[in-house]
């Protein structure tokens, strides 16, 4: 019967871990780019659905559109003066850069709004959803919830808009795009500013989940490159199936091995899947 | 560091003994050994009802952490009372599911977390979701802080600590800060709102330290060191003795609970505000 | 021979800068030469080969464990730095045979993890290493002074030996073939160019000083914890070093590390709360519009000055 629970535990756990990465995910497949902005973006949804409720009374889930459409602007903005210079370079070049962007930006967060923990209680919390002997909290069912709606817009985006066949087309070749008439320097912003808009939202979510911090931006990125690896980059579902994976494999390896190796675990199942399957569960050839 | 350059050194935040025993000549500090927290809050509790009988500890993987747990576990265990799980979890943990699943099973009339305030908070509000519900629940560090009860909300109701110092203890130093009311005024007046148990500890030091120099009417690091080692008065944050390990062992850290918001202490007895309370089931 | 005499000269003047008499020079010239071995390790692997590797934080934190480990089962200080620079060695070795098949980001995040793995693992086995309580080493029974002098000869001695290692690499068909390898690997390969087993050497080669350097912080400092020398800012700053000096070059990673020194003492000083801030700056302004380093920017000067003439 526990077994219920711990799995129960590792698929809303997985939700989580698949919003946290999606928009990660996106930019890595796409446009090869590590963005270590990733977890501050995060964690800047969060404060902004934090201060909305307490200044406004906004509910986290309508901040979760207010989120979105900041680091949207954010996104774009830092892709298209920064980012795009070196777009073409190799990963050392680009994951330096956005490593020292974010030291950058997690520094000022940390001097504006101070390492202080906080978190949003709402009047109505969301109730654990009781079936049986099985206990599910709301919020993270409703993470699970933004991860496959995340997903699926990101799907649609990419099949059936004109601005998602550019971005495919970007990722497949980019001077052959260009030469059919691409705006590749907008597609990037806006892969970017897409990759950003979903980390808001996700922090948005998380704001009334977990504590919020600056210092929580690398736990973050960590679970997100780990599920990135986990369900492959160049797919769309590979983020969501990927943070499934890892919620379950966590939750019963800190069941059997205890939670002190929690950390570990997640660390040397991304190791061996390097060695044994760069590519991942539905990643492609190539996206290496 | 300090024994290197021969300079005395006092901690103002370091409390488990496995510091003060590595024969450090040099070394003081004003916390007192973790037991000190956890005992007279195993007596408080088991002094009042005999129904509590299993205690489950989770604890973070850290020196400080472990080590009051660990305390935790023995005062718990020398009452008679059950330990019915002991879990530690990593530094950074993002989920507490595995191990408040497997609290649950065991069915404990008491919960005892330890971690920093971040672990403390997740820690509380998973025990919530899935449905860990005890008639105690004891965390340290995380009561102690206002931050804590801000991102509690309503789950950080009737939850017990226990800590070094407390706002409400009453004491009349020879310090420069004098009483413990002058203290908090003087506190206010400058940051606003109200000390917690490390920075009160901080200032403390400063305090002390003013008084070894005093006393031993030089600032001559080994006449120092030697005042200091003989030291034995009261301050705004308590009696000052000193060990032979250089740990201070004269105070009585406060516990305390939190009641409509705000803490409450319940022990020592000369500054009790009120009863404990049970979690009703 | 003039990198040699440029190598002797500079550690005669740093030296004479350094024993001066005074004692915060003397620290600063003790990091500086430490920085010095940890970038040029990197320019090893990182530089020359081109594979972009973040694992100096491992090699650094592995080193440091090791010897402190060692010495507190009583073997003699200077053995247990000397078997902690070989245990980073091997270490490597294995490592090496599980990510070195990986490319550009793959095998960056691998590297980077090895650390984070490292630190997990001493975390969790406090019996041995202490865990997340931090591991106390023997403090040396000589003066103060002695010992301030003591550790900048090691660390000088290792900033020296890394850079002479960089120095016979360089002209050597090791250093050949891995330039090759950073050019196209493939092509590499196919025209007889043993890859797999150069860039192994490489990184074998860029773990021993690093975790020496480790051993020999660990003992100057005497108390190390892990989040302290697995740190991943002791992966990144010697990469920024090397980048500000000039990738691929022997003596881009010596400049790097004492341009990045002074900035970072400068800041640490003066904007204590933004000082990472600064720092992220600084790799910004570096990455965008000085990806070839300082020494590209003094060779195309040179180069101009020659036309002229």
């Amino acid at each position: 019967m526990i077994y219920l629970q711990i799995l129960a535990n590792g698929l809303v756990l997985g939700g989580l871990y698949a919003c946290i990465a999606v928009g990660f995910s996106l930019v890595w497949g796409v446009l090869n780019v590590i963005n270590i902005l990733h977890g501050t973006f995060i964690v800047l949804g969060s404060y902004i659905a934090f201060f909305a409720y307490q200044y406004f009374g906004i509910h986290p889930f309508l901040s979760v559109g207010i989120a979105s459409a900041l680091l949207y602007v954010v996104g774009y903005a830092t892709q298209i003066s920064l980012v795009n210079r070196v777009i073409a370079a190799p990963v050392l070049i680009t994951l330096t850069l956005t490593f020292g962007l974010d030291l950058v930006l997690n520094n000022m967060m940390l001097v504006a709004f101070t390492a202080d923990y906080r978190k949003i209680n709402l009047v109505n919390p969301l109730q654990s959803i009781e079936i049986g002997p099985i206990f599910l909290p709301g919020d993270r069912v409703a993470a699970m919830a933004l991860a496959v709606i995340l997903t699926l817009l990101l799907y649609w985006l990419l099949r059936d808009t004109r601005i998602g066949r550019a971005i495919v087309a970007v990722r497949m070749d980019r001077e052959a795009a260009a030469l059919m008439g691409v705006n590749v320097k907008r597609v990037n912003a806006v892969t970017f500013g897409i990759g950003a808009l979903m980390a808001g939202a996700a922090g948005a979510l998380l704001s009334i989940i977990y504590p919020i911090s600056p210092l929580n931006s690398s736990l973050f990125l960590g679970k997100a490159f780990v599920v990135c690896v986990l369900g492959g980059l160049g797919s769309v579902p590979g983020a969501l199936i990927g943070g499934l994976v890892l919620g379950i494999v966590e939750s019963f390896g800190s069941f059997w091995f205890g939670p002190e190796h929690a950390v570990t675990l997640s660390f040397t199942v991304l190791l061996v899947l390097l060695f044994v399957r760069p590519s991942g569960i539905f990643g492609r050839k190539g996206y290496e | 560091m300090s024994e290197k350059y021969g300079i005395p050194t006092l901690a103002a935040t370091a409390s488990s003994e496995q510091v003060y025993d590595q024969g450090y000549k040099y070394l003081f500090g004003t916390f007192t050994p973790n037991q000190t927290l956890t005992e007279p809050l195993a007596d408080i509790v088991t002094g009042q009802n005999k129904a509590i009988k299993k205690v489950a500890i989770l604890a973070r993987n850290d020196l400080f952490p472990l080590a009051i747990a660990q305390e935790m576990e023995k005062s718990a265990k020398s009452r008679g009372l059950d330990v019915v799980t002991f879990e530690r979890y990593a530094i950074g943990a993002l989920d507490h599911g595995a191990a408040i699943t497997q609290m649950r099973a065991a069915n404990p009339d008491w919960v005892f977390a330890t971690g920093y305030i971040n672990d403390l908070i997740l820690i509380r509000k998973q025990m919530n979701d899935l449905g860990l519900r005890p008639q105690i629940v004891t965390m340290i560090a995380g009561p102690a802080y206002k931050e804590f009860v801000d991102a509690s909300g309503p789950l950080a109701e009737n939850v017990s600590s226990a800590a070094w110092w407390h706002p409400a203890v009453r004491y009349n130093g020879k310090d420069i800060f004098g009483s413990t009311e002058d203290f908090n005024k003087l506190w206010a007046s400058k940051y606003k709102g109200e000390a917690d148990y490390s920075e009160a500890s901080a200032a403390a030091v400063g305090a002390i330290l003013q008084l070894a120099i005093e006393k031993a009417d030089s600032i001559d690091p080994a006449k120092v060191r030697d005042a200091l080692a003989s030291l034995d008065t009261e301050t705004f944050f308590g009696r000052i003795k000193f060990g032979p390990t250089g740990q201070v062992h004269s105070l009585e850290p406060p516990v305390f609970q939190i009641a409509g918001g705000k803490p409450v202490v319940i022990y020592p007895a000369s500054i009790k505000q009120t009863d404990f309370k049970f979690i009703a089931k | 021979m003039r990198d040699w005499l440029i190598l002797v000269v500079g550690a005669v003047l740093l030296s004479a800068l350094a024993l001066s008499g005074n004692n915060y020079i003397l620290r600063l010239a003790t990091i500086m030469c430490m920085y010095a071995a940890l970038a040029q390790s990197w320019n090893y692997i990182g530089g020359l080969t081109g594979y972009p590797s973040f694992a100096t934080a491992a090699f650094f934190g592995l080193g440091a464990y090791a010897a402190g480990v060692m010495q507190n089962h009583g073997v003699p200080m200077v053995a247990a730095w000397g078997i902690a620079g070989l245990i980073a060695f091997v270490f490597a070795g294995f490592i090496g045979g599980a990510i070195l098949h990986l490319r550009g980001h793959y095998f960056a995040i691998a590297s980077l993890i090895i650390a984070e793995m490292l630190r997990e693992i001493v975390n969790t086995t406090p019996d041995l290493t202490g865990g997340g309580m931090g591991l106390n080493l023997p403090i040396l029974k000589i003066s103060v002074d002695a010992q301030a002098k003591f550790f900048f000869a090691a660390m000088m001695t290792l900033a020296i030996a890394s850079t002479a290692t960089a120095i016979i690499i360089m002209r050597s068909k090791l250093g050949f073939g891995l330039r090759c390898i950073q050019q196209n690997e493939d092509a590499a390969n196919i025209l007889g160019v043993n890859a797999y087993g150069y860039k192994t050497a490489a990184f074998m080669l860029s773990a021993i000083y690093v975790g020496m350097a480790g051993a020999v912080y660990a003992s100057w400092v005497n108390y190390i914890e892990p989040p302290d020398v697995f740190d991943v800012l002791l992966s990144v700053k010697p990469l920024v070093m090397v980048l500000l000096g000039g990738l691929g070059t022997v003596f881009g990673p010596v400049i790097g590390a004492v341009l990045l020194l002074t900035f970072e003492e400068l800041v640490w000083r003066n904007f204590l709360t933004i000082h990472a801030a600064a720092l992220g700056v600084i790799i910004v302004l570096l990455v965008l519009f000085l990806p070839n380093g300082l020494l590209s920017l003094v060779r195309e000067w040179w180069m101009r000055r020659g036309a002229r003439a």
